[in-house]
């Protein structure tokens, strides 16, 4: 385990220093602490080491280390999702080692690597998820403010900042409708520097984040953002800006946010692109409105989602595109005891909001290429969720989940590159096992 | 459910529930509350313990919510805060948080995840029984935590709760 930590912490490191320029000297104090991993491993590993010096305040004492590994196995009827599940998918798991040090009561510092495998999307293998420098401006009872500079988890909805510890969600796969695992690198992340804000009133906390800085792109990212064509070319000026009010009931009997998020990139082809593509630019907005009630046993949450997708001036012989897409679901569950829940949702998504059956869509598609093989179903998508998660303590948890799902919106054509060959009707089975600590 | 959906049916459907929680959902809050009051009556009670050097004798609920959801770092004089409890799973930790925080375990759990795996805050630190909570409280300034019954001398000090 230990020889696991140090590989985890020493990869963080150079993860870091392959980090862009800009970025560097924001982060350069993270990137201390990072350094710092590797000499407190003889301190951890050997077994001579005098209790009493253990037993010194010494800053490295006060570093809180935190993990979490989990494994999901994937299987369907039809279509591939998260690897070749029709024949039973393992490639689907992440492991995650974080440590944070507060040097002051107003000071902190953290820094996370991840390893994560998402089906065969990019990025694979080991990289830095976060690091953050916070200072803690104001601090009172009643109220506090304070500023985040570093590679931080944005600020979307209820699940964007902990989607990855499988112990923390409910279900296995997050609404795909709003929380896309195949888009997920996108809005997760991004090198940013935030203001967050909450005040203590009566009945419970009202809080605010806002976000602003570069999303973390990578090839795959761009092919997707061009509308799914593959390109060398790349998105430069990209930048990020999210927000987030909310309000939570002081006993978290009920709580309720909304969030907004926006993408901007310039996109410039490479020599050898497909001719059609062009230099043009794409902007992303979404909102979200989040609820969430807890009543007895029961759990009810549902999060309602806008989506504009803009793309200006990138295919040389269509017109512009703009999307207005529509996303909710409403999740149900209820506690058989505090460690087994069951649960069930219904999650439906629509790339155009105006056109749910994706019939304008494919008319559109056949005036440009007559011969083109995407479906019509490929712009909804309706999921019927249900299953069960027992967490006999915090650190293990074991869920399993059945979809049954109408639409191949978030189906990714990267597992499924026969267009013609993506089903409508699909079903899907996930089991996992989760440990933290 | 919602098939042959019209245009704005959710939205205005998100907005309903919104509405009727926020109307409907606090007399359902205040009700879960009276409950929760009425079971703290009966039984040994969980009792908040604190550094003898911590210098608020007495916290509001809303106080005692604010350092154990971890939102509050530091006492009044500038002292950080160190919050001790059981582990989830301790029966005297659930009925801590129900009977004298008010508040439902597996939503401070969510609070306290963010801050561990966001990397935006720190979460509690844990032990393994009362003794050691106790013997944490008392070493450590500005350290706060929770036991059964109370104890018999000056150790600690013995919050009270607004």
């Amino acid at each position: 385990m230990i020889r696991y930590l140090c590989f985890l912490s020493v990869r963080a490191d150079t993860m870091s220093r392959r980090m862009s320029l800009g970025i560097k000297s924001v982060l350069f104090c993270c990137g201390l602490l990072a350094g710092f991993f590797a000499p407190s491993y003889p301190v951890f590993a050997a077994d001579d080491v005098d209790q009493s010096a253990l037993d010194n305040k010494s800053w490295i004492n006060e570093i809180n280390w935190h993990g979490f590994i989990s494994q999901s196995f994937v299987a369907t009827d039809e279509n591939e999702f998260l690897g070749s599940s029709s024949d039973g998918s393992f490639k689907s798991r992440e492991a995650a080692l974080n440590a944070s040090w507060r040097a002051s009561p107003s000071l902190q510092f953290s820094l996370q690597g991840i390893y994560k495998q998402i089906g065969n999307a990019e990025p694979k293998g080991t990289r830095l998820d976060y690091a953050i420098v916070d200072w803690r401006v104001s601090d009172t009872f009643s109220h506090g403010a304070g500023i985040r500079i570093g590679r931080l988890k944005n600020p979307y909805g209820f699940f964007n900042e902990t989607r990855d510890v499988a112990a923390a969600n409910t279900s296995i796969l997050l609404p795909e409708s709003i929380y896309i695992d195949y888009l997920s690198q996108l809005f997760h992340t991004s090198d940013s520097l935030g203001l967050y804000a909450h005040n203590e009133m009566d009945s419970g906390t009202f809080s605010f984040i806002t976000q602003y800085g570069r999303p973390i792109l990578n090839d795959q990212l761009t092919s997707t953002l061009v509308g799914g064509n593959e390109t060398n070319g790349n998105i430069s000026s990209e930048r990020i800006a999210s927000a987030k009010v909310g309000f939570e009931h002081g006993s978290g009997l009920w709580r309720a946010a909304l969030s907004y998020i926006r993408f901007d990139g310039d996109y410039k082809p490479a020599p050898g692109d497909a001719f059609f593509l062009q230099q043009g630019d794409i902007t992303i907005q979404q909102a979200l409105l989040s609820f969430e009630f807890n009543w007895d046993r029961w759990q009810v949450i549902t999060e309602i989602q806008r989506r504009n997708t803009e793309l200006n001036d990138i295919f040389s012989f269509s017109p512009d595109i703009y999307e207005k897409s529509l996303g909710y679901y409403l999740q149900l569950g209820f506690n058989v005891s505090p460690q087994w829940k069951v649960y069930a949702r219904r999650d439906e998504v629509f790339r155009n909001m105006d056109d749910k059956h994706g019939r304008q869509f494919i008319a559109d598609l056949k005036a440009i290429n007559p011969f083109t093989q995407t479906q019509a179903h490929t712009t909804f998508a309706k999921d019927t969720t249900v299953g069960f998660r027992y967490s006999p303590s915090f650190e293990w948890s074991f869920a399993m989940e059945v979809h049954f799902i109408d639409g191949t919106f978030w189906l990714p054509n990267l597992e499924n590159p026969d267009l013609a060959n993506q089903q409508r009707y699909w079903n899907m089975f996930l089991a996992q096992v989760a440990y933290r600590f | 459910m919602f098939i042959d959906m019209k245009k704005y049916r959710a939205t205005l459907l998100h907005f309903f529930l919104l509405f009727h929680f926020l109307f409907f959902g606090q007399a359902a809050c205040a009700q879960a509350e009276n409950d929760a009051n009425n079971t703290s009556d009966s039984g040994s009670a969980e009792h908040v313990i604190a550094h003898p050097d911590v210098q608020n004798s007495e916290l509001s609920l809303n106080q005692l919510r604010s350092i154990f959801s971890l939102r509050a770092r530091q006492w009044p004089d500038g002292t950080s805060i160190t919050v001790f409890v059981l582990r989830d799973e301790k029966e005297v930790h659930r009925q801590f948080l129900l009977k004298t925080l008010k508040m439902l375990p597996h939503q401070l759990r969510r609070q306290w995840d963010r801050y561990i795996y966001a990397g935006i805050g720190q979460g509690p630190v844990v032990v393994e029984s009362q003794e050691e909570m106790l013997n944490k409280v008392k070493s450590t300034p500005g350290g706060i935590g929770y036991i059964e019954g109370g104890v018999p001398d000056d150790q600690v000090l013995m919050l009270s709760i607004r």
